[in-house]
């Protein structure tokens, strides 16, 4: 039985994961059931996509790991990154080459409304998560609901002894993933999750006195 | 009780040599490796006088909590451990501070704090709180929230919300039920938005009341940002750029790294707004399930104008960039689902959404 109930206090970033499967897939749907299933939608559009690039994929995770890498050295303007920086360690990506599964999130356009949407259209409300000419609303959207479901999964990763990353440094435009084994990727590309059993974190590397978030009070302003 | 916190603060490498002195010769076989002793000797200390120095307990709690992790304790006997920790609080109260009985309370209810949550691991909360979750349309305004639950909930949303490069690139402002001046004001912000998606935008804000009246009022309706207006908090969450980096982030920028996270201005600031709204999101269901888990709701609005120009008046001086999302937090008194059927507007399928490639 897969048990639903976790906490976040375990998580940890992971720069390498085990190389022995940590779930199978079905139990891991079950995670991505509920984390569907608790996480809240403006006007219940959830706008976005979530890809599973399964253990069985790896030649799709190698991938999508060039495009990380290839991105770190376009935004920093230092040619053959892998080389310059990453020639006695492995890169920061390593945890997508060796997670069991990668979490492609990709925007998404509703051409198939339910009936209370239609409902309202008809009465002339338009609704940005339908807007195939301008999606940037629809993106706003979909960026925050993402962060919402990769929480939710996130927190039933742990209860499961699961460990979980993120990733934000990749090419988002669609144009930069136009390879056949990436042909489910039809829109933008907006997040990246890691998930198995980490064997090397962070943490490890950097310890965990140095690079701290912003104090609370940095963050939170009472007004 | 500052004296005494920054007495054990600049006295801690005199503590801790002493308390390693007495641990190699009471418990010699704990270990041979006293670098990390030292280490978490340092953590302790550290959480003792931020604690005492701020009247929290947070600080002790999070260093314990470091004992545990994924159901585990990291260390399997605690007998070096509690009797090295108690050594260290003996000391303090004999020779750093003695004397003084009210730090000594203080000073001793750390002390448990620390050694229960070694002994039997810290108090997680249950993510299944997000089951509770329902869209409110209008909060109980007749009930008195405890600030302490809505802080306690922001403060573990930002403990346990992860962070690109650990910059965390935006704010949470957060408006309490004194400025309700403050809160309608941003209730009719919605409701301008509304009529501006309408194709009738309404700026005037007696006009805006007008549109209430005629669209609302007359029919029994109340507006879908109703929440807002009756909510007990408002959480408006905006873009940070930050200016104070710390020392690692400071030593790659001198590496050659860039920070989007960083950038005043141009497309960085752009792709840095993108990740604003992702851990946006992060926070907001970290900060929901927190709330959740002791009985209040909480609810999203992204309707609303999202250029600060729009936020002219003075009590949103506090806007230093543009407003990305609204969230609320209090006491139901109505849901959206009281008055629409579980059956009716769904979220799409869960086949449409998660694609198994």
């Amino acid at each position: 039985m897969i048990d639903l109930d976790t906490s976040l206090d375990k998580y940890r970033y992971v720069r390498e994961y085990e190389d022995s499967l940590s779930m199978p897939y079905e139990d891991f749907q079950q995670l991505l059931f509920k984390a569907w299933q608790v996480t809240p939608s403006k006007n219940n559009f959830m706008t976005y996509n979530v890809h599973v690039i399964g253990p069985d994929k790896q030649n799709v995770k190698e991938l999508v790991y060039k495009k990380c890498v290839g991105n770190e050295g376009t935004v920093d303007s230092v040619a053959d990154v892998e080389k310059v920086r990453y020639s006695k360690i492995k890169p920061r990506y390593w945890n997508i080459v060796s997670a069991d599964y990668v979490l492609i999130f990709t925007l998404r356009i509703e051409d198939q409304p339910n009936s209370f949407q239609q409902d309202a259209m008809n009465r002339g409300i338009t609704f940005e998560s339908m807007n195939e000419k301008n999606v940037t609303g629809a993106a706003h959207n979909a960026k925050i609901e993402i962060g919402m479901f990769s929480t939710a999964l996130s927190s039933l990763c742990f209860q499961n002894n699961l460990d979980i990353s993120h990733v934000l440094c990749f090419p988002s435009e669609l144009k930069k993933w136009q390879e056949e084994e990436l042909s489910f990727i039809d829109r933008q590309v907006l997040m990246i999750m890691t998930i198995g059993k980490g064997k090397v974190y962070r943490r490890d590397v950097v310890p965990a006195d140095i690079d701290l978030k912003p104090d609370f009070d940095r963050i939170v302003k009472n007004v | 009780m500052e004296q005494e916190a920054k007495l054990i603060l600049t006295n801690r490498e005199k503590i801790i040599e002493n308390v390693l002195v007495w641990q190699k010769e009471n418990y010699p076989l704990r270990t041979d490796s006293y670098d990390k002793c030292e280490r978490d000797l340092e953590f302790v200390i550290r959480a003792y006088y931020n604690d005492i120095l701020s009247d929290t307990v947070r600080n002790i709690q999070n260093v314990s909590a470091m004992y545990w992790f994924n159901n585990r304790r990291q260390i399997v006997e605690t007998e070096t451990e509690f009797a090295t920790h108690e050594f260290m609080v003996q000391y303090i109260l004999q020779n750093i501070v003695p004397n003084n009985e009210d730090f000594e309370i203080r000073l001793r209810q750390l002390h448990e704090i620390l050694v229960e949550t070694i002994e039997i691991g810290p108090k997680y909360q249950s993510y299944t709180h997000m089951n509770r979750y329902q869209y409110v349309a209008e909060y109980d305004e007749s009930v008195n929230v405890d600030y302490h639950l809505i802080e306690q909930g922001l403060y573990d949303a930002w403990k346990h919300t992860p962070s690109k490069n650990n910059f965390m690139p935006y704010k949470v402002h957060v408006i309490s039920p004194k400025d309700q001046y403050t809160k309608e004001l941003i209730y009719y912000k919605c409701l301008e938005n509304e009529t501006k998606a309408n194709g009738n935008h309404i700026t005037d804000l007696e006009e805006l009341k007008r549109y209430e009246i005629l669209e609302y009022d007359n029919n029994n309706s109340k507006p879908n940002y109703y929440n807002v207006k009756s909510a007990h908090y408002i959480l408006l969450f905006t873009q940070r750029v930050e200016d104070q980096p710390n020392h690692y982030q400071q030593e790659l920028v001198n590496r050659g790294f860039v920070y989007e996270q960083m950038a005043k201005n141009g497309p960085k600031k752009d792709s840095a707004r993108s990740l604003s709204y992702m851990e946006i999101g992060m926070f907001c269901s970290n900060f929901a399930n927190a709330v959740l888990a002791n009985g209040l709701d909480v609810s999203h609005t992204c309707c609303f104008p999202n250029d600060r120009k729009y936020w002219s008046e003075p009590v949103f001086n506090f806007l230093d960039t543009n407003p990305l999302l609204i969230m609320t937090a209090g006491k139901a008194k109505k849901y959206r689902r009281d008055s629409l059927p579980w059956d009716y507007d769904p979220k799409p399928d869960f086949d449409r959404i998660v694609n198994l490639v």
